[in-house]
């Protein structure tokens, strides 16, 4: 990939948080939390909505990082491409019915090789996800990997 | 901690779904195996999911402040993974001890 794109921001993408969807990733997730998953739970808690999980940030976050895999001047071979660190910190929680923005940014990229001399590409992505109170619910940082001479 | 997680052979295309990831390397398995792998894998942020909600148990999801991984083996479908904890830092291991994530982190708010 062109790792001289460092430093390019993409549009902003938005996101509506669904209940179903927030139950669908909290199955997916192996999840058994009630304020995930339990309609009734939460009308007893002060929320009255589904709570996603933490990482949901997967799934609105994941459709802006949609982006970068995208972006042919990048020019990254998307099976090629592994995801080798993740990190998350969390801001407010995100309820059904949250609007989500989330931008994303190339931070870094460096190219290494490995013990058969192969190259290896390393790009780090930020991301920035806030709600339509513009308040944090989650900053990202995502490093990927591409592998050559697979 | 001694409890299992069995990866379902269809988790990825269900987390594919849920989530939008549906990178050739989780659905098929011709396209999985030109990029090195010995058949489709699970979504690495599939894992950290499993793992967030491991630890997250039924408490309010606000309580988890940070979570940080390194993916370093893939995952495949039929794996089952176990989590080793050592106070706010862990590692997940699968059946054959290999680690698939290391160097996690995860941090609470108070």
């Amino acid at each position: 990939m062109d790792l001289s794109l460092v430093g390019k921001k993409y549009p902003i993408f938005i996101y509506e948080v669904g209940s179903e969807k927030i139950i669908e990733y909290a199955k997916a997730t192996l999840s058994k939390n009630p304020y995930s998953l339990n309609r009734i739970f939460v009308e007893t808690t002060r929320y009255k909505k589904l709570i996603a999980p933490p990482t949901f940030v997967a799934t609105y976050a994941f459709k802006a990082l949609r982006y970068v895999f995208d972006d042919k001047d990048l020019g990254m071979y998307v099976p090629n491409v592994m995801h080798a660190e993740q990190t998350f910190e969390f801001g407010e929680i995100v309820k059904s019915g949250d609007v989500i923005s989330t931008k994303v940014e190339l931070k870094n990229g460096f190219t290494k090789e490995n013990k058969n001399g192969n190259k290896i590409d390393f790009l780090v992505v930020i991301s920035e996800s806030k709600n339509q109170r513009k308040q944090i619910v989650c900053n990202g940082r995502w490093v990927l990997v591409e592998k050559y001479n697979v | 901690m001694s409890k299992k997680i069995k990866i379902n052979e269809y988790l990825p295309f269900y987390y594919g779904g849920a989530s939008g990831d549906f990178n050739q390397i989780h659905i098929d398995d011709n396209i999985a195996k030109k990029s090195g792998f010995k058949g489709i894998i699970l979504q690495g942020l599939c894992t950290m999911g499993i793992i967030s909600n491991y630890f997250l148990e039924d408490k309010n999801p606000k309580v988890i402040k940070k979570i940080k991984v390194r993916f370093s083996k893939p995952v495949y479908p039929n794996d089952e993974l176990r989590i080793e904890i050592n106070q706010n830092k862990f590692t997940v291991l699968n059946q054959f001890d290999d680690e698939v994530i290391s160097k996690g982190e995860i941090t609470f708010n108070e």
